[in-house]
């Protein structure tokens, strides 16, 4: 996960952007406590951008950034890039440095890998359920492309096979792999097993303080390779109420099922850009018609969250 | 052995027509709950009696996550196992069982309602004294005394059987308060079925079992109970994880409360110890009694953990045979407890059982890393092989001396520079002076790191520009 930062450059990801917006968004609106009493556990890679868009926007002041690298030199570079004194580096492979986190707290989570999914990734998000606060919101990150070169399919699938057994079979075809599915396969094997991993950690506890998780959002987009976002409220029955008033269905991005919420950045000129705000919300109007519809669709879906880039040019 | 008969099984009410019999036999606790159970496990069962009698003797209630280090709980107390291939014994001094139990509980077939459970006990079923001994032979006697009464039971298990009542007799009754007789048990066993009567010949047999009991009542032991086998003292394990050399084990405590009444405790330990595939696991315990030993099953999680050899990664080598972890389990309620009835499992529906899985899993996770890596390193030429390194500078320490930890950590020694890692590789001789040649080197060596570098600076310096 550390070296991804060597490979993209973080101020050019336009889908990226747009999905922190929509889940600090999401995030706002939660109503179990102040936002501002959460905790942030990210893994903020160089830039920070999620722990500054989480303390500017939802006034999170509680936040963890985790990395895994154990090179003195590399760790340096991360803590010199630190944007603000509240939040602190652990260093460490997810599965210790996962357990020596206090999640008792209401927290957000989310685990950004750049990694094509795979099963530990599936074992973090359950160590983090079996022990995260009702009221949290938790989320994860994985790459869904499927190999397109002819000798790296069987490997591939040999590895699905042996990762997820229950989901991929001997008959599983690799082309049911490619076109979302790896990203369904993805969406069905966190969602039954992190409610495994909650429903078991609170087998002892009364009934109405069970937790379980409830998705929220499924996010598809490219970020360079196709990525998949999938996120989940938990609660029980104690803070159902709470989940209810936090309302987060009204959210045009909010996905609890199999329905994922594509975003495509539309690809338009500033000029487009202008005339199609000043028409807002409604984008179907007859004088709109030489931008073809799909941009327009794809950017009165998402304009709230787009960033706005400029260059500028000193003289 | 013996044939099902009318008379031994409860008629059904014969009044009423809609009435069906499902009434147990005799036959089912002599022919069939035997069956289930191996025999040094049936044993250690007749061994977990003398431990609760131990505990009522001196105060389990207190004994609560006892002294792990080690202690003088059970000093002077005993239990002494005879294995012949003639007859069994099991004598203890351990309190002996007082006349109204043995009436009305101890040797009925499960636990009757009324029954005042020893706290913390480790016999919970109502089942194992019975069904260890019909497993045994055709004979049993049972001498015990307690600070009131001394008596015997005497049981000839085929007659029984063919009798109609299930009530076995109580002979030579005597009071004992001037403690004419010492106080405890003795058990013996003769008439002895071919197979056990074989078994009980093999030292091998004998040996396994002086090592269930040890890892079983290890607890016990080291609190000062002793256990001997045909006269020789069984001397306990101690458990130990390796520490120090940025070698960090786990040591976690849970309180859960489990609905009502006292909380069950749980304390677990994680880390490596010596390479020993046959050891390397969890050890599970329930109230001091080892329940579950060296498991790499999914019984403890390790089947769904990626990397940890039943996902993603097929366990070729035995990379993880330095794998220790230790769970206690411990409550006074023993009911509250995660065993199956042989105390040879883990009841998986159990919550106690459910809340322990996925924190052994989270425990087990970062000693499989280490294990893993600790593995990657066997490719490495030997001063590369920094965990190896630290693993060698590391000792052993008993867990109880171990400080809590939420999670196994372990850090390489600090690095100067970048990581390095060897290539190997051949190539035709001819192709080999070729390029030598056109790199202006002459040894092999040379041609290697020079078309790296070669290869480096085209393909990836020069590409990010």
């Amino acid at each position: 996960m550390t070296d991804s930062f060597r490979k993209i450059d973080y101020r050019l990801r336009p889908a990226k952007h747009a999905e922190r917006a929509m889940l600090v968004e999401l995030v706002k609106r939660l109503r179990f406590c102040p936002t501002e009493s959460y905790q942030y556990v990210g893994m903020g890679s160089v830039a920070f951008i999620d722990h500054r868009m989480m303390h500017r926007h939802a006034g999170i002041v509680d936040m963890i950034s985790f990395e895994g690298t154990d090179d003195e030199i590399v760790k340096e570079r991360f803590r010199k890039n630190v944007p603000l004194s509240c939040v602190k580096m652990e260093f460490g492979m997810s599965t210790a440095v996962l357990p020596k986190l206090d999640f008792t707290k209401r927290s957000v989570v989310w685990l950004d890998y750049d990694d094509t999914l795979q099963r530990s990734m599936i074992n973090d998000i359950e160590t983090v359920g079996r022990t995260v606060a009702d009221g949290s919101f938790v989320a994860v990150t994985f790459a869904v492309s499927f190999p397109t070169e002819a000798e790296k399919r069987p490997v591939e699938m040999n590895r699905l096979l042996n990762e997820f057994p229950e989901y991929v079979t001997e008959d599983t075809k690799p082309g049911e792999m490619e076109g979302g599915g790896l990203a369904r396969l993805g969406r069905r094997a966190f969602n039954d097993l992190l409610a495994k991993a909650i429903s078991d950690a609170d087998a002892g506890i009364e009934a109405n303080m069970k937790r379980r998780a409830v998705q929220v959002c499924y996010f598809r987009y490219r970020d360079g390779a196709p990525m998949c976002t999938l996120g989940w409220v938990i609660i029980s029955d104690q803070t159902a109420s709470a989940f209810q008033q936090s309302n987060l269905a009204a959210l045009p991005f909010y996905r609890p099922a199999d329905q994922q919420f594509d975003i495509r950045i539309p690809k338009i000129t500033p000029y487009e850009v202008r005339e199609m705000e000043r028409r807002l919300p409604d984008l179907q109007v007859p004088d709109l018609t030489w931008i073809p519809p799909g941009e327009r669709a794809a950017f009165a879906s998402i304009y709230r969250f787009l960033p706005t880039f400029g260059v500028f040019e000193p003289v | 052995m013996t044939e099902t008969t009318e008379e031994n099984g409860q008629e059904p009410a014969k009044d009423d027509p809609l009435a069906v019999d499902a009434s147990p036999t005799k036959d089912f606790f002599v022919d069939t709950i035997t069956r289930d159970i191996a025999l040094d496990r049936a044993l250690a069962d007749l061994v977990d009696n003398c431990i609760d009698g131990a505990k009522r003797l001196r105060d389990a209630a207190e004994a609560l996550g006892e002294n792990m280090a080690g202690g003088q709980r059970y000093n002077g107390l005993y239990a002494r196992l005879t294995v012949t291939p003639e007859e069994f014994i099991i004598a203890d001094n351990c309190g002996g069982i007082a006349l109204d139990i043995a009436r009305k509980y101890a040797f009925k077939f499960g636990r009757a309602a009324g029954f005042t459970e020893t706290p913390n006990s480790v016999g919970q079923f109502g089942v194992g004294m019975k069904r260890a001994l019909f497993k045994m032979g055709k004979r049993f006697e049972v001498r015990t005394a307690d600070s009131q009464h001394s008596y015997r039971i005497d049981v000839d298990v085929q007659k029984w059987l063919t009798e109609r009542s299930w009530d076995f007799r109580i002979e030579d009754l005597e009071e004992n308060t001037t403690g004419k007789t010492e106080v405890g048990t003795t058990i013996r066993c003769w008439d002895l079925y071919p197979g056990v009567s074989e078994l009980f010949k093999q030292d091998y047999f004998r040996r396994n079992l002086v090592s269930r009991i040890r890892t079983a009542q290890q607890h016990f032991m080291r609190n000062g109970f002793t256990i001997y086998i045909n006269d020789e003292a069984i001397i306990p394990n101690e458990w130990q994880l390796q520490t120090g050399s940025g070698i960090d084990p786990l040591h976690q405590r849970f309180e859960d409360k489990l609905g009502g009444g006292p909380p069950l405790h749980t304390r677990i330990f994680a880390g490596v110890g010596s390479s020993n595939q046959s050891q390397a696991g969890w050890y599970v315990f329930c109230n001091g009694r080892c329940i579950v030993e060296a498991d790499q099953s999914s019984a403890t999680g390790w089947g769904d953990i990626a990397g940890g050899g039943g996902i993603g990664i097929p366990r070729y080598h035995n990379q993880f045979s330095r794998f220790r972890g230790y769970a206690f389990l411990d409550c006074s309620k023993s009911e509250k407890l995660p065993w199956n009835t042989t105390k040879t499992g883990l009841d998986y529906e159990d919550p106690a059982y459910r809340m322990l899985i996925g924190r052994l899993v989270t425990a087990t996770r970062p000693v499989i890393d280490f294990l893993n890596e600790l593995d990657r390193e066997t490719d490495l030429e030997e001063g590369d092989r920094e965990l190896s390194t630290s693993l060698r500078g590391s000792t052993s320490t008993p867990i109880a001396d171990l400080p809590e930890r939420a999670a196994f950590s372990y850090s390489a020694p600090t690095r100067r520079g970048p990581t390095l890692r060897s290539i190997s590789y051949k190539k035709p001789e001819s192709e080999v002076g070729e390029l030598a040649a056109k790199l202006d080197v002459r040894a092999a060596k040379d041609v290697g790191v020079r078309s790296f570098e070669y290869a480096y600076q085209r393909l990836v310096v020069e590409d990010d520009l």
